[in-house]
C-alpha cells in the first residue's frame, strides 16, 4: 500500500542544524587559503580588524539571505529577491553580478591550487607556473562537468570537518608558541601602516573571504524545520567564521610582523612572500621543529588544495545553474543554457564562463582577481539587502517564517536594522573597490554593461518586455498537492524522455535528498548477450537519468538498467520494491494523439506494488514539442 | 515588445543610478587622493551625484 503523507505534516528534510553548518563552513572556510594574502597586502596590521568589520557585514548579509530564502524559497539568491522586491532587470542586474562572483571564485581558487601543491614542486608557487596550473586545472574540471560529473556531499563534509579541524589547530598553536600581543600593537601605525585608503581597499577585499555565502540558501529546500536549522546553521557559520577569520590573521601577523619595505613603505612576509599560500606561511612561521613543520607543511598544503579544487568546481556548479536559471527566466539566450545532446548537461555556459575564468586568471594577479569579485559580490549582496527592505514594504503582511532581530519603523513598516547596516556597508564596500582601483571600474563596468547590452537585445529580438518577467513554461505538474511521498520511482523504457513525468514527481516527492528515482531500461534483444556494447542505445538511456537531474536535482538518482524484452513491468516492480517506493510516476505515451496503453504500464498497474501514477499530456507525441514562452 | 519610449525611460532608470554611483566614485577617490573638500574632484562628484539622483527621482516621479 502507498504510504501517503499528508503535505502539512510532511517536512521530512534531511539537513538537521550540524549538517546545514558543515556545508555552509565547507564553502565559506576555503576562501580564508587566498584571502590572507590579498587582504594583509593592503590592510597590514589592521587586517583581523578588517576581517571582524566585513565579518559582522557578512553576518548581516547572511541575515538577509535567510529572512529572503524563507519568505521565497527558490534559488537564485539576491537574483530572486529583486525580482520579488523590484523588477526582473534589477533581477537581471543582481544575477550578472552573481555570475560575476561564481567566475571568479573558480579563476581564484584555480589560481592559488598550484600555491599549495608547490609543497611538492616548487615552481608550482611562482608565475607561470600557477598560472598553467590554473587554468589546466579549470579545464579538466570543465571536462568533468561537461560530462556530469557529481559531488560527493560525504566527501565534502569529512573535508570540511577536517578543514575546521585544522584551522582550530593552527590557531590554538599559534597562541601557545607565537601570538604576541606587544608585536599586533607595534603592527599598526594609524594613518601609516596602513594608509586610511588602503585600510579601507583592505575591508573590501575581505569579503572575499566570505565567498559561499549564498550556500546557506540554496540548501534550504532540503533543511529540516527551516526557520529553525537554518538560522542556527548561518549562525554558527557566521560565528565559526567571524571566530577564525579574526584570531588566524592575529597568529599569522604575530609571527610575520610589519616591517618597514626598502621603498619607504611597510610590509609584511604575509603579503608578499607568502601571499600565494598565507597559511603554508602561518605554518613555516610557527616556530615547529623541521621534521613537524616539513610534515605539517604538507598536510595543509594537500588539503588547501583540495578544498581549493572543491571550491573550483562548486564555482562551476554555481555558473551552470545560475546560467539555467537565468535562462529559464529569458535572462540569457538559449544557446547559452543549451543542454549537449550527449550527457545532458549545459556544456556551452560551463565552456563559455570557464574560459572567461582562464583569461581572468592570465594577467596572474591575485589582488585584482579579489577587487573583481568585491566588485561583483557588493553588487549583488547590495541589490539583496535592497530587496529584502522593499519586500517588507511591499508585502508587509506576507508570512516571513524568520526574521532577524531588531528593526525600524518607518512610515508604518518594520525596516530590519541587519539589512540597512548590511546594505550600507556592502554598498560602501562597493564605492571604495571602485574608487581605489580603476582597473576594477573598468572591468567590472566593462562586465556589467556587457550584460546589459545582452539582456536588452535579447529580449527586444524576442519581442519581450525588459522589466517584465517572462519565463520558459515547463510542464506543469499534475494537481496533486494534497499528498506527498516518501520516495519515487520514475521508468523509462524505450518512450521518450517527459519532463512532465519528472516535474510531477518532482512535486509528489517531499523534500528529501534522493527522494526520486529514476530507472533508465535500456532493452538488449534476445540474440545478443545482455552485456553487448550498445553505446548509443546506453547513451540515450543515461541521457534520461541526466535530464531528470537537470530539473529535479540533488534529490533525483537514477541508473540505467539493462533487461530483456518484456521485462520492463518485472524490473519497475522489484526496483519499487527494492527501494521501498512509495509511488511510481509513469507516462501515459500517445501516437497520433491516441493513447497508448502499453504491455508495461498494463503489467506495472496489475501488480501495483504501491500507488501508480500516471502521467498523460495528449498534446505531446512521441515527438516532443518545444516550450512556447509566455509571460507570468 | 518594449515601445521606444519603454526603452527610453528603462535607459534612465539605468543611466540615473551609474551616473550617481559614479559620482560618489570621484567624490571617494579625490578624498583619498587627499582632495579637500572644494577640490574639483569633489564638486565634479557631488554635481554627478546630484544630476543622477535627481533624473532618477524625475523618471520615479513621472512614473506615478
Amino acid at each position: 500500500m502507498a504510504h501517503r503523507v499528508p503535505r502539512d505534516q510532511s517536512l521530512q528534510r534531511v539537513h538537521g542544524t550540524g549538517a546545514l553548518f558543515s556545508a555552509a563552513y565547507g564553502n565559506v572556510g576555503s576562501s580564508i587559503y587566498y584571502a590572507l594574502g590579498v587582504v594583509a597586502a593592503f590592510a597590514l596590521g589592521l587586517t583581523p580588524l578588517a576581517f571582524v568589520i566585513s565579518g559582522l557585514i557578512f553576518a548581516c548579509t547572511a541575515a538577509t539571505y535567510v529572512e529572503g530564502t524563507v519568505m521565497f524559497p527558490e534559488a537564485g539568491g539576491s537574483s530572486s529577491f529583486a525580482r520579488h522586491a523590484f523588477n526582473e532587470l534589477i533581477s537581471f542586474i543582481a544575477g550578472w553580478g552573481q555570475m560575476l562572483n561564481y567566475i571568479i571564485t573558480v579563476a581564484i581558487s584555480a589560481f592559488f591550487v598550484p600555491h599549495y601543491l608547490g609543497v611538492f614542486w616548487e615552481p608550482l608557487r611562482t608565475s607561470p607556473g600557477d598560472i598553467i596550473g590554473g587554468i589546466v586545472l579549470i579545464a579538466i574540471l570543465a571536462a568533468l562537468n561537461v560530462k556530469g560529473s557529481q559531488e560527493s556531499a560525504k566527501l565534502n563534509l569529512v573535508l570540511a570537518i577536517g578543514d575546521l579541524a585544522t584551522q582550530v589547530l593552527l590557531v590554538i598553536a599559534g597562541m601557545v608558541l607565537v601570538f604576541s600581543p606587544d608585536t599586533l600593537i607595534d603592527n599598526v601605525d594609524f594613518g601609516i601602516a596602513p594608509t586610511w585608503s588602503d585600510f579601507a581597499l583592505g575591508i573590501a577585499l575581505s569579503m572575499i573571504a566570505y565567498t559561499g555565502i549564498e550556500t546557506i540558501s540554496n540548501m534550504s529546500e532540503e533543511a529540516k524545520d527551516p526557520p529553525k536549522t537554518i538560522p542556527r546553521g548561518a549562525g554558527y557559520t557566521v560565528a565559526a567564521v567571524l571566530g577564525l577569520y579574526a584570531l588566524l590573521p592575529i597568529i599569522a601577523l604575530s609571527a610575520m610582523p610589519v616591517v618597514p619595505d626598502p621603498a619607504g613603505g611597510f610590509t609584511t612576509e604575509l603579503g608578499t612572500t607568502y601571499a600565494g599560500d598565507p597559511v603554508l606561511g602561518i605554518v613555516e612561521n610557527l616556530g615547529l621543529g623541521a621534521g613537524l613543520t616539513d610534515a605539517l607543511r604538507v598536510y595543509v598544503g594537500v588539503l588547501a588544495a583540495v578544498i581549493l579544487i572543491i571550491a573550483t568546481n562548486a564555482g562551476m556548479i554555481g555558473v551552470s545553474r545560475l546560467t539555467f536559471s537565468m535562462g529559464q527566466h529569458r535572462q540569457l539566450p538559449e544557446r547559452l543554457r543549451q543542454v549537449h545532446p550527449k550527457f545532458r548537461t549545459p556544456h556551452v555556459a560551463i565552456i563559455t564562463f570557464s574560459i572567461i575564468a582562464s583569461i581572468a586568471l592570465i594577467p596572474g594577479q591575485a589582488d585584482l582577481l579579489a577587487t573583481m569579485y568585491s566588485f561583483g559580490a557588493m553588487l549583488s549582496f547590495t541589490v539583496a539587502h535592497a530587496a529584502v527592505i522593499w519586500m517588507r514594504v511591499r508585502f508587509p503582511d506576507r508570512e516571513r517564517p524568520w526574521k532577524p532581530r531588531g528593526s525600524v519603523p518607518f512610515r508604518g513598516y518594520r525596516i530590519p536594522i541587519t539589512a540597512v547596516f548590511g546594505g550600507l556597508g556592502t554598498f560602501a564596500a562597493w564605492i571604495v573597490v571602485m574608487a581605489l582601483n580603476l582597473e576594477t571600474i573598468a572591468i567590472g563596468g566593462g562586465w556589467m554593461v556587457l550584460g546589459a547590452v545582452v539582456y536588452i537585445s535579447y529580449r527586444r529580438r524576442q519581442r519581450l518586455p525588459i522589466t517584465e518577467t517572462v519565463k520558459v513554461v515547463l510542464p506543469e505538474p499534475l494537481d496533486v498537492e494534497e499528498v506527498e511521498y516518501r520516495s519515487i520511482l520514475v521508468p523509462f523504457e524505450d518512450d521518450p524522455f517527459s519532463e512532465l513525468t519528472v516535474a510531477t514527481a518532482t512535486r509528489l516527492a517531499s523534500r528529501k535528498r534522493r527522494g526520486i528515482h529514476v530507472i533508465s531500461m535500456l532493452n538488449v534483444p534476445a540474440h545478443l548477450p545482455i552485456d553487448a556494447p550498445l553505446p548509443r542505445q546506453q547513451e540515450k538511456a543515461q541521457a534520461k537519468v541526466e535530464r531528470a537531474k537537470l530539473i529535479g536535482g540533488q534529490r533525483v538518482t537514477g541508473h540505467v538498467q539493462r533487461i530483456r524484452p518484456g521485462q520492463a513491468p518485472k524490473t519497475i516492480i522489484e526496483e519499487a520494491e527494492e527501494i521501498k517506493a512509495s509511488a511510481i510516476v509513469m507516462q501515459l505515451t500517445y501516437r497520433n494523439r491516441t493513447p497508448l496503453y502499453g504491455k508495461t504500464l498494463q503489467g506495472v498497474l496489475g501488480h501495483r506494488p504501491c500507488r501508480v501514477l500516471v502521467t498523460a499530456d495528449p498534446t505531446r507525441d512521441s515527438s516532443g514539442a518545444p516550450e512556447p514562452p509566455v509571460p507570468v | 515588445m518594449a515601445s521606444s519610449s519603454g526603452i527610453g525611460t528603462t535607459g534612465t532608470r539605468i543611466l540615473a543610478p551609474v551616473i550617481a554611483v559614479l559620482g560618489i566614485v570621484i567624490i571617494v577617490r579625490t578624498l583619498s587622493a587627499g582632495g579637500g573638500p572644494f577640490s574639483i574632484g569633489v564638486l565634479l562628484g557631488v554635481v554627478f551625484l546630484a544630476i543622477g539622483a535627481g533624473r532618477f527621482y524625475l523618471s520615479l516621479r513621472a512614473a506615478s
